[in-house]
This record gives structure tokens, C-alpha cells and sequence, in this order.
């Protein structure tokens, strides 16, 4: 029997080192991917005598406790911070969603004039480093007296969003066949008709995995919430997480249990999505 | 009265030339077949008939109307595609009535209409389930389905067989055939299957490089080819094709070549000297156009390279000096081997000839 | 019965493709709203903050002193900070692409085998992508802790080993500590696209190589590298171009020190306009940023379009 290569080739077939060494390195890699994760539920459990005990002890203790769960609301504005973040991501996502399914579905069909630059620009405007928009932003935001607004913010983030938003529907239009929009036009509907009747009803679940993704990403953000937002009553979860940082006594189990607040449920939301968005990206720019 | 017209149509994409200064006239109820290789921009064509497209430059009419800028949907066409094309997000009922739904027709005569023509589709069980519930060979009846309910003036059909397997595509060949000539509406259909547009079409259109090549009855395209395009590209085996010059020996035109030494007659002299002789021509004849002779002066003779049995005939895959060239022998009491060398007479009234530096026929007489 | 007659020349205008009435204006009107959005959020705050660079001008108000002048150029490119400031991206983004390819493409190679459970490992390995920045930031952070973190833990484990070293206020440690929470957030992005590009080098070349007699290291250097290259090349044009915008781990874990260990461009520039109120030398730096990312973004643009060539 030959040897097969574990590197190189997806055989069924292994020989016993071989299989070793790739469980090992499965192993490895799957610890280094989790145990941060795993650490910051574990830690949001303990009670709060046990953190700063040293050795720190890997397992879950016996009598883990979510306490720090209510008592992270009941001493922050966490459940604030979580409505400010529902409000301005879903917010922009929806804009966002909505302008770029319009010029996605214009990509897709059409060939203009300005089509390859429109394109260029849309791909690389998600190249520039944020801090590059946010500055010049922030001076005008500044002078229309948009800064510390929730509502400016949601403005804000469209600079980022629309672009992503814009190469991800390009990418699930681009997979609706044209020949069954040609039968619609054949078959009597106008272009907006076929839009509306054929090409809509097709795209939906792209069209949410796209405004799920936008809300990512919304949830996500830290810089522009940083420069654009100063009343902790505005704050979205990132700043007020990150308040947290740094400070001299980090009630790290309240911490870790906001931390686990905040993620959980963009978490969720991910993982159902990334096989999604690994496709858009193939699709789209890496293979071509 | 034609259904539709095509004068000097051209269809550039970037730098390319799709379609080059077409001409065609679509004779109501025909079925006119556009024939050719891929590439050679019958879909195209097709596709600007529909409205899919834009020409170019030149006009195209549909029922006596100027509809170069014309719509798809205001051309009372109906097209069944390659792919079927059907709606995956609506039922088998609903992507029947679709276009009779945008026309705002009234329910109770679209629910009757949907139902006569799943009938006479043999569809009429599938009406509740989604096209990815469906065989290749459902699909594409619901296709032709959708295009029927409409009544339109014209079908336009693009290579909608080349998606089934073997056996169900003669099936079809012939239901489609059958439908056509049952409703009388005028039929423009694609393929790249000479066999099908053999069987399938009264008129048939062979294009090549974007270019007509001939247009005619399947008799006349295979009887009398218009260039050697056609004369190869229709019929299986090709019609063979062997160099050969036109010399006068003793006041007699003959046409000669190595291993080839053919008197020619009357009519065939006469337009092939009209030419001058000298030039390079191209005999051609089909491979059951030769007679087996055992005349010792027979005008071609060659050694059996190798031979495919059919059962019904034996094709033999001649090499003689002259050339290259299949015959079809049906006799079955004759017996050829091998290497044996054997003599011809091509039955002159089915001789063709070529020019040998365009191609084209070189007309012969009344035929 | 005739073949199209051979009359004029055919004529060499182009034509337009579209197959409706609504064709002629719809494209136009489905653009604007992003091209307004392209022009009000990137093009003209990217002006506007060239524009701003080539004067004097605080962030309080909008005032700026008229005229152009490249002092703020000449300032912070003659400044050694601000080259401190570049080299540390350049490690930083480099750290991040080389610790990024290599977990990515080790963990390509290992899902891109059918083995029990590797849904799950798929699954687990996605949580790094999934988990928000400011979220990783104050879990490292924890884990960095020198006295209570359960890194420096764990290190008390290994034998040979007996300092518990600063993670995040040691100097020389500092921006290895980043580059590593950098690295654990971005190689399953990178895996996934690699695992892409595996999956696309079709099981026969392997098979042919074997039987020519290539070994598993052959067949990796020969087969499975050359085949991946096109995807290699976006993995690290992208994990480059995010590490030179990459702002919250710096921010939350080292802001920027400790003395300038991880002061990155991106961070400098915020510190430069919000904690000195130094306007202009933020927006001239920021320019330079622009003109790297710049030509990062054309390579990213050229590979991808050479890719659809393919």
C-alpha cells in the first residue's frame, strides 16, 4: 500500500503516523482557535473570589455562579449600550442593504459607461484603513453638528458598509441566470417588472445573509464609535466594553460575562453565515 | 406574407463581429432551422429576433413592423431556451401563466387555458410541483408550454434538445415537429445538430462565421451545397471532396488528378470551362453517389484503408492518389477487404464542383 | 436560394445590449445612490483630507490658514517618529502575514481531509473571525495578564522557563504580544480562502504525480504551492492591507507604547489629532497611509483581475 501524503492530498487512506500528526495538528490548531472563547465564559462563571487566585484553575470551578451576569447590568449600562448598538446597526444595515441592492443589480446586468471604474472604486474603498475617512469625516460631521448623534453615526457607518454590501449582492445577483430574466422579458414584464417578480423573490436569502453581515460589522466597529460618540449615554457596546480596558481593578468575571453578552449573538449569526460569505469572496475576487 | 424579416444585419460585440450582414425572410408557418457550428452566431441572430439583443446596424422586421427598437414584450414572440429557463421560485401552473398573468387576463380564462395546454403536453399531473421536482424531459415540455399558452406570432426555439439524453430527444423531435404544424405558428429554431434540423425544418439556414452560408429546403442544401462549408457540414459521412483540375484532352474536358481521369459531361463542361481552365477545382460526391465498376479506364480508382461495419452498410474509408474519400456500399453480397483496390464511376448527374480557392459552387446547368 | 450577397463593408459601430424600454435609463438611476455615496463618503472626505493636510488646521472648527504648504510633509517626514511609527506597521502587517499564511494554510491542509468531526473542527477554528475586535482585545488582555493571566501560567508549566514576562509593558514584547492576537483573529479568514484554492487543484494531478513517483513533500512543493499561488497572493495582499488599518488591538492593549514599541501609523495618527490636537501632521500622515494603501489596493486589484483571466 502506498503512502499517501497528509500534506498534500485529500486521501481517505492514512497511515497510522501520518493520522497522528494531522489529529495533533488538528488538536493544536482547535485549542489555539477556542481556548480564548473558551476562556471568557469560563472566567465570566467564576466567582469573583477565585479570579485573582494564583494558580488560575483551567476548569470551570464547582461552584460557578452568574452572578457577574446581573451584576454587569445592574452596575453598567450594558442593557444602554446593547439598545444603542440594535438601533444603529440595524439601522445601517438596512440603508445600507437597500441603496446597494439597487447599483448591485445595475453591476450585475448592465454594461455603462464608468462600469469598471465604479467597480474599482467600490473594492478598493474597502482597502483604505478607516482612520483615512473617519478624519476628514469627523471635521465635517463637526460643523453639521452630527458628532455625538446615534443618527450621525448610522450615517457614518454607510462609508464602509455600502461598498461591502454593494460586492456581496453584486456576487449573489451575478448568480441568478440572466436567461431567466430574458424568459420574463420575453414572457411580457418590464426590466423593473422582471426586478420585482423574478430577480427579488430569487435573491432574498442573499439579500439577508448581506444585511446580517452588514450588522456584523456595525456591532463590530470600535474607531469611528470612538471618534464620532462622547456621552456614555450614546455609547454602542464596543465603547463601552472597551471602557472597561485598563483600568487599575477589572472586575474581570463582569467583564467577561458583558463580553459574553455582546458576542453571543453576533456569534451565532456568523457562523450560519460564513460559508456565505467565503463563497461571495471566492466569487467575487479571489478565484475570479 | 412573412412573419419576419432580416435585411443586412450585423452584431459587433466589443471588437468581435457576431453576425455579418444577415439576410433572411421567415415565411409564415415555416420552421425555418438556423444551422451551424458553435460560434457561428445562430444564437445571436436568434436572440435579436427576440429583442434580447440590439443589432448592430440593420433592419429588422417583425409582421411588416420596423421592431429594431422594439421590446422583447411587445414583439408577441414567444422563446423556449436552451436551459428551459423556468421559474424555480413558482409552481409548474404558475410559470405556465405567468405571461398570461402580466397580460391581466381573467383568472377563470387563465385557469383554463393553463389546464388545456398541460393536457396537451401530457403535464397536466405536474402542475402543482416546482421545476426542481422535474425530469430534463418535464422541464422542457413545461417550456414549450410556457411558449404556446401565449399564442404568439412567432416561436423562437434555441437548442431546446440539447439538454436530453439520446432517446428522448427523437421523442421530442418529433412532438415539437408535430405541434408546430398542429398550431401553424411560424418557428424559428437553433441547433448545431444537422440531423435534427434535417428532420425537423422546411426551411434551413446554414451559417458559419456569422455569415449565411445557404439558405433551402434539407434536399436542396444536401443535394446542392452552396460552398464546401455545407457540402462537409451536412450529411454524415461529409460529402467527400477531391482536388483535381480541368484540362482539355482531345476536345474533351476532363476533370484530372492523380489516380482521377473523369470525362465531363456537356453541362459540366460548359461551366467549368467558362471559368478558364487550369484553375484548382474541387470535385465532390457523396459517399453513396459512387458505382463499384470493373472497367479497367474507370474514372477513379483507390485501395481500402479500412472499413466500418454498420450492419445496415459498410462505409469504406478509401486512399487512393487522388485523395481521401468514403464510400457507402449497402450490397451485401459485395465483400471488400483490406488493402483491395477497387474502381468507381461517380453517377454524373451527382457530381458537384468547387471552387478551389473560395469554396464556392460552381453551378451547373439546370439541376 | 442564394448566399447573402458580399455588398458594402460591414460597418464598424458599436451596439448597445439591453432589452427593454427601461434599459436606456434604469442603469443610470440604479447607480446614483452608491455613486453619491462613493462621492460623499470616500471621495471627498479623501480630498477633503488632502485638502487638510496642506495646511495648518486644528479639529476644533473648520478654520484652516489659506494656501498650501507642505510643512506638515516636511515635518513628519522628517520626523524619526514618524518613521518608528511606519516600521512598526511594516512588522506589525508582516508578523500578522506570515503568522496568518502559516496557521491558514496548515489549517487548510488539515480540513481539506475527510476525517470524522471535521465539521466541527471547521466550526471551532471560524470562532477567532466570529468573535468581535474589542472583545479579543480585553480577552487577550486578560490572558496577557503577567500576574493573574493564565498565559504566564501556563508558561510556569514548561521546565526551562522561569520568568513571567510582561506580555504587554515589556518593549521588546510588546508587538510580538499584538501580532499574536492579530494572527489568532485573521488565520481562519485565511484558511477558508486557502481551503478555497485547495479544493479547486483537482485529486488527478496528485494521483499523476504519484505514480510518476513524487513523494508527499514533492507533491506539496510541486502541486499543491504553484497551485495555490493566485489564492496565496489575495491572502496576503488582504492580511497586509488590514494590518495597516488594524487599530483596536493596539489601541486597547499597549496604546501605542510602551515608548513607541507598537505605535503604528494608524494609532499614531489618532493619538496625533486627539490626544495632541496636531491636525495637520495627522492628515499629512494620513496621506502618506493613503498613497501605500493605494498602491496595496491596485496590487490587490491586478491580482484578482489577473485571476479572472485565468
Amino acid at each position: 500500500m502506498t503512502d499517501r501524503a497528509v500534506a498534500a492530498a485529500p486521501f481517505a487512506a492514512l497511515s497510522w503516523l501520518r493520522l497522528a500528526a494531522v489529529a495533533l495538528g488538528a488538536a493544536a490548531l482547535c485549542l489555539f482557535a477556542v481556548f480564548p472563547f473558551y476562556w471568557m465564559i469560563v472566567t465570566s462563571i467564576r466567582p469573583s473570589g477565585q479570579l485573582f487566585s494564583y494558580p488560575p484553575q483551567i476548569l470551570p470551578s464547582a461552584d460557578s455562579v452568574f452572578a457577574a451576569y446581573s451584576e454587569i447590568f445592574a452596575s453598567s449600562e450594558l442593557a444602554l449600550w446593547l439598545w444603542n448598538s440594535v438601533k444603529v446597526a440595524t439601522g445601517t444595515a438596512t440603508i445600507a442593504v437597500f441603496v446597494a441592492a439597487l447599483t448591485a443589480y445595475a453591476l450585475s446586468r448592465f454594461d455603462f459607461r464608468g462600469k469598471t471604474l465604479t467597480e474599482a472604486l467600490l473594492l478598493a474603498s474597502q482597502m483604505f484603513p478607516g482612520i483615512l475617512l473617519a478624519l476628514p469625516m469627523y471635521v465635517v460631521f463637526k460643523a453639521l453638528g452630527l458628532l455625538d448623534d446615534l443618527a450621525g453615526l448610522t450615517l457614518a457607518y454607510l462609508a464602509f458598509l455600502i461598498p461591502v454590501a454593494t460586492t456581496l449582492l453584486k456576487g449573489f445577483f451575478d448568480s441568478i441566470p440572466p436567461a431567466l430574466e430574458e424568459a420574463s422579458l420575453v414572457d411580457g414584464a418590464s426590466r423593473l417588472g422582471t426586478f420585482f417578480r423574478i430577480t427579488l423573490p430569487l435573491s432574498l436569502p442573499g439579500l439577508a445573509a448581506t444585511f446580517l453581515f452588514c450588522l456584523i460589522i456595525a456591532w463590530d466597529e470600535f474607531l469611528f464609535a470612538r471618534m464620532f460618540i462622547q456621552r456614555p449615554e450614546n455609547w454602542t457596546v464596543s465603547l463601552g466594553l472597551s471602557s472597561f480596558s485598563g483600568e487599575f481593578v477589572t472586575p474581570w468575571d463582569q467583564v467577561m460575562a458583558a463580553a459574553v453578552v455582546i458576542t453571543l449573538p453576533v456569534a451565532i449569526v456568523f457562523l450560519f453565515l460564513q460559508r456565505y460569505l467565503v463563497r461571495g469572496l471566492t466569487a467575487g475576487g479571489v478565484k475570479g | 406574407m412573412s412573419t419576419a424579416r432580416l435585411e443586412q444585419v450585423c452584431k459587433y460585440y466589443k471588437d468581435t463581429l457576431a453576425v455579418d450582414r444577415v439576410d433572411l425572410d421567415i415565411a409564415d408557418g415555416s420552421f425555418l432551422v438556423l444551422l451551424g457550428p458553435s460560434g457561428c452566431g445562430k444564437s445571436t441572430t436568434l436572440r435579436m429576433i427576440a429583442g434580447l439583443e440590439r443589432a448592430t446596424s440593420g433592419e429588422i422586421w417583425i409582421d411588416g413592423a420596423r421592431a429594431n427598437h422594439v421590446a422583447p414584450r411587445h414583439r408577441d414572440i414567444a422563446m423556449v431556451f436552451q436551459n428551459y429557463a423556468l421559474y424555480p421560485h413558482m409552481s409548474v401552473a404558475r410559470n405556465l401563466s405567468y405571461s398570461l398573468r402580466l397580460k391581466g387576463m381573467p383568472r377563470a380564462d387563465i385557469d383554463r387555458r393553463v389546464r388545456e395546454v398541460a393536457a396537451s403536453l401530457d403535464i397536466a399531473s405536474l402542475l402543482d410541483r416546482r421545476p426542481s421536482q422535474l425530469s430534463g424531459g418535464q422541464r422542457q415540455r413545461v417550456a414549450l408550454g410556457r411558449a404556446i399558452i401565449r399564442q404568439p406570432k412567432l416561436f423562437l426555439m434555441d437548442e431546446p434538445l440539447s439538454n436530453l439524453d439520446a432517446k428522448l430527444r427523437v421523442q421530442t423531435r418529433a412532438e415539437i415537429v408535430r405541434l408546430q404544424r398542429s398550431l401553424g405558428v411560424t418557428t424559428v429554431y437553433v441547433t448545431h445538430d444537422q440531423t435534427e434540423a434535417m428532420t425537423m425544418g422546411s426551411t434551413i439556414v446554414v451559417m458559419n462565421g456569422g455569415r449565411v452560408q445557404q439558405v433551402g429546403t434539407p434536399d436542396r442544401i444536401y443535394r446542392h451545397p452552396a460552398n464546401t462549408f455545407v457540402a462537409q457540414f451536412i450529411g454524415t459521412p461529409p460529402m467527400n471532396l477531391l482536388p483535381c483540375r480541368i484540362e482539355d484532352v482531345g476536345g474533351v474536358a476532363v476533370c484530372t488528378a492523380d489516380g482521377l481521369h473523369l470525362p465531363l459531361e456537356a453541362a459540366a463542361a460548359a461551366a467549368l470551362r467558362a471559368g478558364g481552365t487550369g484553375r484548382p477545382v474541387l470535385l465532390g460526391f457523396r459517399p453513396e453517389d459512387l458505382e463499384f465498376t470493373d472497367d479497367a479506364a474507370a474514372p477513379l480508382s483507390a485501395a481500402v484503408e479500412a472499413i466500418e461495419a454498420l450492419g445496415h452498410e459498410h462505409l469504406l474509408y478509401m486512399n487512393g492518389a487522388a485523395g481521401r474519400f468514403v464510400v457507402r456500399l449497402t450490397d451485401p453480397a459485395l465483400t471488400p477487404f483490406a488493402g483491395a483496390v477497387l474502381s468507381f464511376r461517380p453517377r454524373p448527374e451527382r457530381l458537384r464542383f468547387f471552387d478551389g480557392t473560395t469554396g464556392a459552387a460552381i453551378p451547373v446547368g439546370q439541376a | 436560394m442564394a448566399v447573402a450577397a458580399m455588398t458594402t463593408a460591414a460597418p464598424a459601430r458599436r451596439g448597445r445590449t439591453y432589452a427593454d424600454d427601461q434599459d436606456r435609463w434604469l442603469p443610470h438611476v440604479l447607480i446614483l445612490p452608491v455613486a453619491l455615496a462613493v462621492i460623499a463618503f470616500i471621495l471627498v472626505p479623501l480630498g477633503w483630507g488632502l485638502r487638510l493636510s496642506l495646511t495648518d488646521t486644528k479639529l476644533i472648527g473648520m478654520e484652516f490658514t489659506d494656501g498650501f504648504s507642505l510643512r506638515n510633509y516636511a515635518a513628519v517626514l522628517a520626523s524619526p517618529a514618524f518613521w518608528q511609527a511606519f516600521w512598526v506597521t511594516l512588522l506589525y502587517s508582516a508578523g500578522t502575514v506570515a503568522g496568518g499564511v502559516a496557521l491558514g494554510l496548515a489549517t487548510a491542509l488539515v480540513l481539506n481531509l475527510d476525517f470524522w468531526g471535521r465539521g466541527v473542527v471547521r466550526t471551532l477554528i471560524i470562532l477567532p473571525w466570529a468573535i468581535p475586535h474589542v472583545v479579543a482585545a480585553l480577552i487577550w488582555q486578560w490572558m496577557y495578564n503577567p500576574d493573574y493571566g493564565v498565559i504566564n501560567y501556563a508558561i510556569g508549566w514548561l521546565p526551562f522557563i522561569d520568568a513571567a514576562p510582561n506580555w504587554l509593558s515589556d518593549p521588546d514584547l510588546a508587538l510580538v504580544s499584538v501580532i499574536l492576537v492579530n494572527v489568532w483573529k485573521t488565520f481562519p479568514f485565511a484558511a477558508l480562502i486557502i481551503l478555497a484554492g485547495l479544493q479547486t487543484i483537482s485529486d488527478d494531478m496528485y494521483e499523476a504525480a504519484d505514480m510518476d513517483g513524487a513523494g508527499p513533500f514533492r507533491r506539496f512543493t510541486d502541486i499543491t504551492l504553484p497551485g495555490l499561488r493566485h489564492v496565496l497572493a489575495i491572502v496576503i495582499l488582504l492580511l497586509t492591507i488590514w494590518s495597516f488599518g488594524n487599530f483596536v488591538f493596539i489601541f486597547l492593549m499597549t496604546q501605542g507604547g510602551p515608548a513607541g514599541a507598537t505605535n503604528a501609523l494608524v494609532v499614531k495618527i489618532y493619538f496625533e489629532a486627539f490626544k495632541f490636537f496636531r491636525a495637520g501632521p495627522a492628515f499629512a500622515m494620513g496621506a502618506v497611509l493613503l498613497a501605500v494603501s493605494t498602491v496595496l489596493a491596485v496590487a490587490y486589484l491586478a491580482v484578482v483581475r489577473r485571476g479572472r483571466h485565468d
